[in-house]
């Protein structure tokens, strides 16, 4: 069982005590940052990084690596409790989540979200263990034209968010995000747009503040408008899972686990858009459409089951080519060679004890982070019977001071009260805010991969023939605007037509 | 009655957000003011820093402007007792945000800034309200090296191979952002050969890494630390150095500058520090000597080492005339 040696070995290194107590650190430091709004694990990763320079490389890697995927379990307290997302991947978890909360499930909603961020991060680590290398081969395979094809797959999903009237709404927010992200210098031309001379927007209107304001702040506006819901009086035992629960997760867990791996490898692309993708798909395929976005376990399960799986897809590139599959493991990168490790293809050859204590540890980390956060979820839940007066200046002041401190300016504050007053009419006339995030991520994305691959091309956009993966994506993007509608018409009035496209 | 309490509720809520917002605002002017400094009240030769010393780094943590902003300061922080210090990042506005700020410490003795090439490539490019000229150069410490680089499979084994194919057909060029210096190398490289590129702009190293892997492009201009893995591992292949020297050792030393092929072309990413607008002149001093006593260090060589920089030390007119010299330097390639 030689194959296997490595593996034994890494385990080895991940069990003794002192690594594990460093990845015990990691994950609970994790857990806390991730909770806070605009604290992301990236700027988390680089705050920590010179503290770590008196450990051993793989003890400091590993305590670093806990608190990145620690902020994907912590990010979701927030975004399910009081809507405030403390990490981008996490926002799509607002949607079920803190509708989950509104009735008193919150509970539920955690422990879920703990479930199937453990499960996928520990199935994904085998897939990481064992198919490093070909997944960064197909990650490779990923250049401007594919990714163009991915983010179109991503837009096209603001349209399976809603349907009729509220589809154009969608539509419309989508394309205000696409708007708001073209603010700025642009890095492709050098061009300021939108900018009228202020120093202030020049580097973009930043993505962290806008959650902020559009999800947290304006839910606390309109609550504070609305008639004074009463404080969630759960008893402790209705926070805890049922077995139906459960067995409306299991499927979405599987798929996000498998999507979010796959779109968490692609460099670029990462957990956020992997939360996105996975909604959607979950949105498609339930028989119970109607409930999303009003409460819906399955649109908790999956996502986090995805952004849980991007972040270990994240480390196939990371550790088998150097290059990094995301803000943070970018920064990590940076750690790599403070130690005075050269990332790149030869990392696992020349470093086989770190690279594998370092995967071995991702498995410990996430079964640390399902024991610290299953018992807590009813508690972090039962924060809900605070009274509003008490909890809404916390939830508001904690959010203006994470948009703040992003960028350690009140520029972010103020970006924040301005898409919080948007917010609150966009939810008073019953606009969807999730389209503009999307719009306000995938935008930047598709113009700069649709301008690279114009420039791959000379400027002729034939390029997309000889690309078989973009054309495809492509295709499939067609086909999600197309099919649902050809279908509907096929079918006429009887209903089940979906039906056949469920229980795989 | 009932009408109202929407409203009076919405107001309610308004106000919340109001108080948190000056709670933050009065923080925030609070942390900006701190101990004033710049009182030169000695004025004697010794001059040291009273008081703890602000590094302002206009990139977030974890980049390479922190890497280097911790590094020189970790160097003042030796070079006499008792002085200590921090870094405060001031991000936003691809640097601008950080620049202006610093521009506003007239006079200050206690602020420090790390700064790069965008010194002098920022006004360039965008509306700032500074120049290079606006501030105190205090020393350039160390050049990163842009180096061209070619998929492993690649039939072009050379810089002369590359301009030739350049000649023949459009050859993709993939860069690290239009304002950078992998961009500035394209246009020189451009004017000295006479041909032209498709430059492919990307948003950072990995990006332009993956690119070389995927074979999306036939060659990149950038920084050796995003390559030197894939150099090493042989799945990418170094054609050149745009240094005037090159590299002592490790992969990228066999790989021969764009000099000895026959191409004039050196330009690189310096890293350096400056004062405010009107800074002491002893401060100044103190710190370009504490500066030029860290290059005698192991802890120096360590940040060559782990940035893949190159030592590349000036102080005082010899680094006012280099920032001089880039800036015509790119005013002539971008004909700005």
């Amino acid at each position: 069982m030689d194959a296997l040696d490595p593996v034994i070995g890494g385990f080895q290194t991940a069990l003794s005590l002192h690594n594990l107590l460093f990845c015990a650190v990691g994950v609970i430091l994790g857990t806390v940052i991730g909770l806070l709004p605009g604290l992301g694990s990236a700027t988390g990763v680089a705050l920590l990084m010179p503290l770590t320079l008196g450990l051993e490389p793989v003890t400091a890697l590993i305590m670093l690596a806990g608190l990145y995927y620690g902020t994907q379990y912590g990010g979701t307290i927030s975004s399910v409790l009081v809507s405030s997302p403390g990490e981008a991947s996490t926002v799509v978890s607002t949607f079920d989540g803190y509708q989950m909360a509104r009735q008193g499930r919150a509970g539920q909603a955690l422990a879920i979200a703990a479930i199937a961020s453990f499960v996928a991060g520990t199935l994904t680590i085998v897939l990481l263990m064992a198919l490093a290398p070909v997944f960064a081969g197909i990650a490779v395979d990923f250049g401007p034209p594919e990714m163009v094809g991915l983010v179109v797959v991503g837009l096209v999903g603001v349209v399976g968010l809603s349907r009729g009237i509220q589809m154009l709404k969608g539509l419309a927010m989508g394309a205000l995000g696409v708007a708001v992200a073209t603010i700025g210098f642009d890095p492709q031309t050098a061009v300021q747009r939108f900018t009228f001379g202020s120093v202030e927007v020049l580097g973009g209107i930043q993505f962290v503040p806008v959650v902020i304001g559009l999800f947290a702040i304006a839910e606390v506006m309109s609550q504070a408008r609305a008639t004074p819901a009463d404080p969630i009086r759960a008893r402790f035992r209705d926070l805890l899972l049922t077995r139906d629960d459960l067995h409306r997760s299991r499927a979405p867990i599987g798929r996000g686990t498998v999507l979010g791996f796959f779109l968490g490898t692609l460099p670029g692309a990462g957990a956020t858009i992997a939360s996105f993708v996975t909604y959607d798909v979950e949105k498609r395929v339930s028989k119970r459409k109607h409930e999303f976005g009003k409460g819906a376990i399955e649109g908790v399960a999956g996502p986090e089951a995805a952004n849980n799986a991007a972040v270990n897809g994240a480390f196939v590139p990371t550790l088998t080519l150097g290059i990094p599959g995301s803000g943070t493991t970018a920064v990590l990168l940076g750690a790599f060679l403070l130690f005075g490790i050269q990332p790149g293809p030869l990392l696992m050859d020349k470093e086989p004890d770190l690279v594998w204590g370092l995967m071995a540890s991702f498995y410990v980390g996430n079964v640390l982070l399902l024991i610290l956060n299953l018992p807590m979820a009813p508690i972090f839940a039962s924060m809900l019977r605070v009274r509003y007066a008490v909890l809404y200046p916390v939830i508001l002041s904690a959010s203006l001071l994470g948009a703040y401190a992003l960028e350690n300016r009140m520029w972010g504050a103020w970006v924040a009260v301005g898409a919080a007053l948007v917010g609150y009419f966009l939810k008073r006339y019953d606009f969807p805010p999730a389209p503009v995030i999307l719009g306000l991520i995938l935008g930047p994305m598709l113009e700069q991969s649709l301008n690279q691959t114009s420039s791959m091309g000379s400027g002729d956009f034939g390029i997309f023939l000889h690309r078989p993966i973009a054309l495809a994506l492509l295709a499939l993007s067609v086909a999600i605007l197309l099919v649902p509608t050809i279908v509907a018409r096929l079918r006429g009035p009887r209903s089940g037509a979906e039906r056949q496209l469920i229980d795989d | 009655m009932t009408t109202h309490r929407p409203s009076l509720r919405l107001r309610a809520g308004m106000a919340f957000l109001l108080t948190s917002v000056l709670a933050i605002t009065s923080c925030g002017v609070e942390g900006i003011s701190g101990d004033g400094g710049g009182d030169d009240a000695s004025e004697s030769s010794d001059w040291t820093p009273q008081g703890p010393l602000t590094m302002v780094a206009a990139f977030g943590a974890g980049g390479g402007t922190d890497k280097v902003a911790r590094a020189m300061l970790a160097g003042i922080e030796q070079c006499a007792d008792g002085v200590t210090g921090n870094v405060e990042y001031r991000e936003g506005g691809s640097g601008v945000v950080g620049y202006t700020y610093f521009m506003q410490q007239q006079g200050k003795s206690d602020m420090i800034m790390a700064s790069t090439t965008e010194l002098t490539t920022l006004p360039l490019f965008v509306d700032t309200p500074f120049t290079w000229e606006n501030y105190t150069p205090i020393a350039r410490i160390a050049n990163d090296t842009v180096s061209l680089v070619v998929p492993a499979a690649s039939p072009i084994t050379s810089l002369q191979d590359l301009v030739d194919e350049a000649k023949t057909r459009k050859v993709t060029v993939g860069v690290v952002g239009v304002s950078g210096p992998d961009n500035i190398i394209r246009g020189l490289l451009e004017e000295q050969a006479g041909i032209e590129f498709e430059s492919v702009v990307f948003n950072n190293g990995g990006e332009t890494t993956a690119a070389i892997l995927g074979n999306d492009v036939d060659a990149v201009l950038g920084g050796a630390g995003d390559i030197v893995g894939q150099v090493e591992a042989g799945t990418a292949r170094a054609l050149a150095v745009f240094a005037e020297e090159r590299y002592q050792d490790g992969p990228m030393a066999p790989v021969p500058t764009a000099v000895e092929q026959g191409f004039d072309v050196t330009f690189g990413q310096w890293r350096g520090l400056i004062g405010p607008p009107g800074m002491p002149e002893e401060a100044v001093t103190f710190y370009a000597d504490c500066l030029e006593q860290w290059t005698e260090t192991p802890a120096y060589e360590e940040y060559l080492e782990t940035s893949l920089a190159l030592p590349a030390f000036q102080r005082g007119d010899d680094f006012e005339q280099y920032l001089a010299d880039q800036e015509a330097l790119i005013r002539e390639v971008l004909g700005r």
